[in-house]
């Protein structure tokens, strides 16, 4: 048995970003309330300057990078132009205070003095400039990107809309094209000679083969734009209705059916019906040549997600090589004659379960059936 | 009963065509009337031909119609007290969940699929045409 994980791992990648920012803005909102900004930019400079008192140096270096640290984080952080101000007018207003005075020094305006505060304030004056500037370049990017997925949205919702029509204005001329082949075969048929008859046949058959294919592209657009509403469903009696209904179809099958109890999830009632609609049917299908033929379906220790269930079946199985392609729509790995399909139904479930925030993934072998598993994750979709 | 004429509201004539043959093949032998356009529809039916020809005893009605589409078409119909009871089937190859929803709210009765094979066609028209042929008695006609 070979594991085939097809599915991108979407999940992952979304939780890797979440925890780099989740602290951040967390610090950000609470740096954001102007009391405690401002409240940091008088008490820190100033406790700074008394810090360095006892040192009686005119100025300490210490006492520069400090404050310059204030300046830059609370820039940064709060992105407050007035509460940087602030800091280092407290800065300057605590050295004279408890420097300068005190010691009698000349007061501010000697020229060491002078340079410290044009030093600090071409410093603030740089890093706020510089903390805007970043600040606007990254909402600019944010609402580029912002702009980039209602693009991407409308274009994906312009592009189902249009599969969607191309597949219904097909139906159209497919209509008048079996009609007028069934009504030669049923009016003038008996002018027809054995092959001419065969001819109207093919043509019929043709169109039967190409009216399905339609059918379930409309049933795959569909699928992708049906509104989800959320529900508590219970799959195990889905499953056991569906097969219920399958066996009435076929009553000289004989298939035996085993169904884990209870088997309770949210999830959009209509889709995920439809999902195990395919998955059994093709379990029906694919067991049809198979003696003692057997179908189960069950929950599977989940890894990332909150359940993981699985459709297993002993019948015709599939090349584990191709495994990647049995998601994919039109791909088909039996032959026509052999199972007939339009190869869209397990690419309708892989999208209903994407839909759920779960995974899709194969297992199997040549003869020796074919197990499907999927994954419903419902807690944060729409 | 079976001199009252059908109407067929289609704008394709392929879909005009095979309709009236899978009617024709059923043995519904009512006279079939064509409109093959919704405004052209409204005219039969209220403008000042309906005083001549009467209500039809079946309206068969497409949803994608020119000028005026079928849901308006639908929707005049039941708004006017000489149509308003007449037995609508709508017939379709659309079947978008709204389309389905917006007909019978507006009171359609019966909403049909258009099958690719004619044979399935003739059957829906059956099941559901039949009903109001045969087995219904048509609503007397309202008079203004």
């Amino acid at each position: 048995m070979t594991r085939i994980d097809v599915a991108p791992a979407q999940g992952r990648g979304r939780e890797g970003t979440v925890i780099t920012l989740d602290s951040l803005p967390r610090l950000r909102h609470v740096m954001s309330r102007p009391v405690v900004t401002l409240l940091l930019a008088v008490v820190v400079p100033v406790a700074a300057t008394l810090a360095m008192v006892p040192l009686r140096s005119s100025w300490s270096s210490a006492n520069v990078v400090l404050v310059l640290a204030v300046v830059e984080v609370l820039a940064a952080v709060s992105g407050n132009v007035v509460a940087s101000g602030v800091a280092i007018i407290s800065a300057a207003v605590s050295y004279d205070m408890f420097f300068t005075r005190p010691y009698g020094r000349p007061n501010i305006l000697s020229a060491d003095d002078i340079l410290v505060v044009c030093l600090l304030v071409l410093v603030g004056l740089v890093t706020v400039i510089r903390v805007r500037f970043m600040r606007s370049s990254l909402e600019a990017r944010t609402r580029q990107l912002a702009g980039r997925e209602a693009e991407l949205i409308a274009a994906n919702k312009n592009l189902q809309a249009f599969a969607y029509s191309v597949a219904h204005d097909l139906r159209t001329p497919l209509r008048g094209i079996s009609g007028f082949a069934e009504a030669l075969a049923d009016d003038y048929g008996d002018r027809l000679d054995e092959t001419g008859r065969q001819y109207t046949a093919r043509v019929q058959a043709g169109c039967a083969r190409m009216a399905t294919l339609i059918d379930d592209l409309l049933h795959l657009s569909q699928v992708t734009r049906a509104t989800m509403h959320l529900q508590d469903v219970d799959l195990s009696a889905e499953v056991t209705a569906i097969c219920d209904r399958l066996r009435a179809r076929d009553l000289r099958r004989q298939v035996k059916v085993t169904v884990q109890d209870g088997v309770r999830v949210t999830a959009d009632k209509t889709l995920i019906r439809s999902a195990l609609d395919n998955l059994l049917e093709n379990a029906w299908k694919f067991t049809a040549r198979r003696e003692g033929a057997a179908i189960e379906f069950a929950t599977a220790p989940a890894v990332d997600a909150p359940i993981c269930c699985y459709v297993r079946d002993n019948g015709a199985g599939f090349d584990p090589a191709y495994a990647g392609k049995l998601f994919q729509p039109f791909q088909r790995l039996h032959d026509a004659d052999e199972f007939p399909g339009s190869g869209i139904g397990l690419a309708s479930v892989r999208r209903i379960i994407e839909r759920h925030g779960g995974r899709t993934w194969a297992e199997g072998t040549v003869g020796g059936g074919a197990t499907i598993y999927f994954t419903l994750n419902t807690e944060g979709t729409p | 009963m079976n001199d009252k004429p059908i109407m067929l509201i289609e704008d394709n004539p392929d879909d005009r065509d095979l309709t009236i043959r899978a009617l024709k093949k059923n043995n519904v032998l009512n006279p079939v009337t064509v409109a093959s356009n919704g405004a052209e529809a409204l005219t039969m039916l209220l403008g000042d031909d309906h005083r001549d020809h009467g209500n039809p005893v079946l309206i068969l009605l497409d949803l994608k119609l020119p000028k005026v589409d079928g849901l308006e078409v639908l929707r005049r119909i039941r708004a006017d007290q000489r149509t308003r009871v007449v037995p609508v089937l709508v017939l379709t190859s659309s079947k978008e969940e709204e389309d389905v929803r917006t007909a019978y709210d507006l009171g359609a009765n019966g909403y049909v699929r258009k099958p690719v094979r004619c044979s399935e066609f003739a059957e829906a028209v059956q099941t559901v045409g039949l009903f109001w042929l045969l087995l219904n008695q048509p609503p007397p006609d309202l008079q203004p």
